[in-house]
């Protein structure tokens, strides 16, 4: 990309462009050897030239400088080189902004609508009945209050495989709760994901499916679910049950600080069905063994 | 066989202010009924109106969102219309907006039938757990309610309730007569599950021998965990941190580059020129 690579270099000349200037109009710059400095500095220094052609200071006198001056000099064209050749291997090497696409923000909104309606009376029982809000008119419904049966079906419907092809993720998923700090409690291997099974089972009519594992543990290493950072809007993630496999397609993948993370969203249990991967990122506490951020994947259902 | 007995108001004005303020359908109260008087099928009346016909004992409503406001309450025998005899009459229960109410239709410790409204507490549970609300309608003396053996909730008395939040999953729950093991009703498996509040009561009569359990489950109230602490070894971090280093350094090494070249090629075309 020699281009941006140069306008880059020439923008970070202009900065300084006095000193620049002062040293493209001495000799040294037209007797340096040509061809053998290495690549990045070459290419500051080419682009530096660039400015210095256009810098007014063509006046100076070869020769007659002071050795104090030329002194001097020769350390700001030094250090202009310097800053050049910094500049350029900076940009060259600066961290790469991989594209975030749009459709994760609820989980940093305070104020996301998927976490509405707390008050809203959940007991309505499913049973046909007269609408509630005619009482007055229509007798109600009422259905025998014994003690209901154990649910048979305990485990139908729990995720049990994590699979996300293009990264080479697979992983066994576990029911996991609430830890004693009241925090989402996890497997304690990396090799294995979490379901917060107080939540929606993949393929619930509502809410957030979570499924979160841990990025690294001592002992470990860094474990598969670090790679969804990668994942990008339109990549397929599938969940397996017992009986049936979900497919879900990427939304958003987003790094939220953990001081800032909606959990309310993350946790919705209303709202559209959906899937939300979770992990750690950002910086790590040594002290405390923590990461400052979360990772938030968000997917949708494949119909 | 007529009972008057208001402890509408008594029993609603202990409401914490949290329910009584809940913003959604403010005006509203959500109401549930439960009869719980052994052997009787009745009509129930609200300011003169069928609210309910046909009621069966052990049944309870689906809820019923009524307006604020005061209501007189009319048990009667099933089909004996709105003018018939009462069995069991409450007026001026007062229903707060907001509230989740449920009025229940029960025996006195005495065997008598009675109305009393309970208020539900719908207030938000730690993520995990579930609330246990336990009520004594029964003919029947003091009770402990025991949970996997032990006894969770003690020295119950008609028409009192108690209540605990406690980890959600299933117990095994039973009633024993107070402060003995003597079993009055149970044991049962109650499944309490997270975020809800499951509401037993205790009805019948201990001298006909017909003390049963009956059960309302209230969901919504569950909250998400604290946090997801996905990271415990900073390896990925480590990892991260030491191409920072290697960038820093690339960044460090090329501007010293680029200065020692210029100096030194400025340096001998110094000396070159003197």
């Amino acid at each position: 990309m020699p281009g941006p690579q140069h306008r880059t270099a020439a923008r970070a000349g202009s900065v300084t462009r006095d000193d620049v200037a002062d040293v493209h109009v001495t000799p040294s710059r037209h007797r340096a050897p040509a061809g053998d400095p290495p690549a990045p500095f070459a290419e500051g220094r080419e682009a530096g030239a660039g400015v210095g052609t256009e810098g007014p200071v063509p006046g100076r006198v070869r020769g007659h400088v002071p050795a104090g001056a030329r002194g001097a000099r020769t350390v700001a064209a030094a250090l202009a080189a310097a800053l050049l050749a910094g500049l350029a291997v900076a940009w060259l090497t600066r961290p790469q902004q991989s594209a975030r696409p749009a459709g994760s923000e609820g989980i940093r909104s305070v104020t996301a609508p998927s976490s509405s309606a707390p008050g809203a009376p959940a007991a309505r029982a499913p049973a046909a009945g007269a609408s509630p809000s005619e009482p007055s008119s229509t007798p109600v419904s009422a259905r025998p209050a014994t003690v209901p049966a154990a649910p048979a079906d305990g485990r139908q419907g729990m995720p049990e495989q994590l699979t996300i092809q293009r990264l080479g993720i697979d992983m066994p998923v576990v029911p996991q709760g609430v830890a004693r700090d009241g925090e989402m409690a996890l497997p304690a291997t990396p090799a294995q994901v979490g379901w917060y099974r107080y939540g929606p089972r993949p393929g619930d009519r509502a809410g957030a499916t979570v499924l979160a594992a841990h990025l690294d543990m001592p002992g470990y290493g860094i474990g598969p679910i670090a790679k969804v950072e990668d994942l990008r809007a339109g990549d397929v993630i599938t969940v397996r049950s017992a009986a049936t496999t979900h497919r879900f397609r990427v939304t958003g993948v987003a790094s939220v600080r953990k001081t800032s993370l909606d959990l309310a969203a993350l946790f919705a249990r209303d709202g559209p069905p959906r899937l939300h991967v979770v992990t750690c990122g950002g910086e790590f506490d040594r002290e405390r063994r923590r990461y400052d951020e979360n990772v938030v994947v968000t997917a949708v259902p494949m119909t | 066989m007529k009972s008057i007995r208001i402890a509408a108001a008594a029993s609603l004005a202990l409401a914490p202010a949290a329910l009584v303020a809940a913003p959604a359908h403010a005006a509203d109260a959500t109401v549930s009924v439960l009869h719980g008087v052994p052997g009787a099928t009745v009509d129930v009346y609200a300011n003169g109106k069928a609210l309910l016909t046909n009621f069966k004992p052990g049944t309870l409503t689906d809820p019923l969102m009524l307006p604020e406001g005061t209501y007189d309450l009319k048990v009667t025998q099933a089909g004996a219309g709105a003018g018939g005899a009462a069995v069991i009459e409450a007026k001026d229960v007062q229903v707060p907006g907001g509230a989740n109410v449920t009025v229940v239709a029960h025996l006195s410790e005495a065997g008598k039938p009675v109305l009393t409204p309970f208020v539900n507490d719908t207030s938000k549970v730690p993520a995990g757990k579930a609330r246990l609300t336990v009520r004594h309608t029964a003919a029947a003396p003091a009770v402990d309610v025991r949970a996997n053996g032990t006894a969770a909730l003690k020295g119950l008395t008609n028409p009192n309730e108690a209540k605990a939040v406690v980890g959600a999953g299933t117990i095994k729950a039973d009633v024993v007569l107070a402060g003995t093991s003597d079993v009055a009703i149970g044991p049962a498996d109650l499944d309490l599950k997270e975020g809800t509040n499951t509401i037993v009561y205790a009805w019948g009569s201990a001298a006909d021998k017909n003390l049963k359990l009956a059960v309302q489950t209230i969901s919504g109230m569950h909250s998400a965990p604290g946090g997801v602490p996905a990271g415990a070894g900073g390896q990925v971090a480590a990892a991260q941190q030491s191409s920072d280093v290697a960038r820093y350094s690339a960044v460090v090494g090329a501007a010293a580059a680029a200065g020692v070249l210029v100096l030194v090629t400025r340096r001998r075309s110094a000396r070159a020129e003197s």
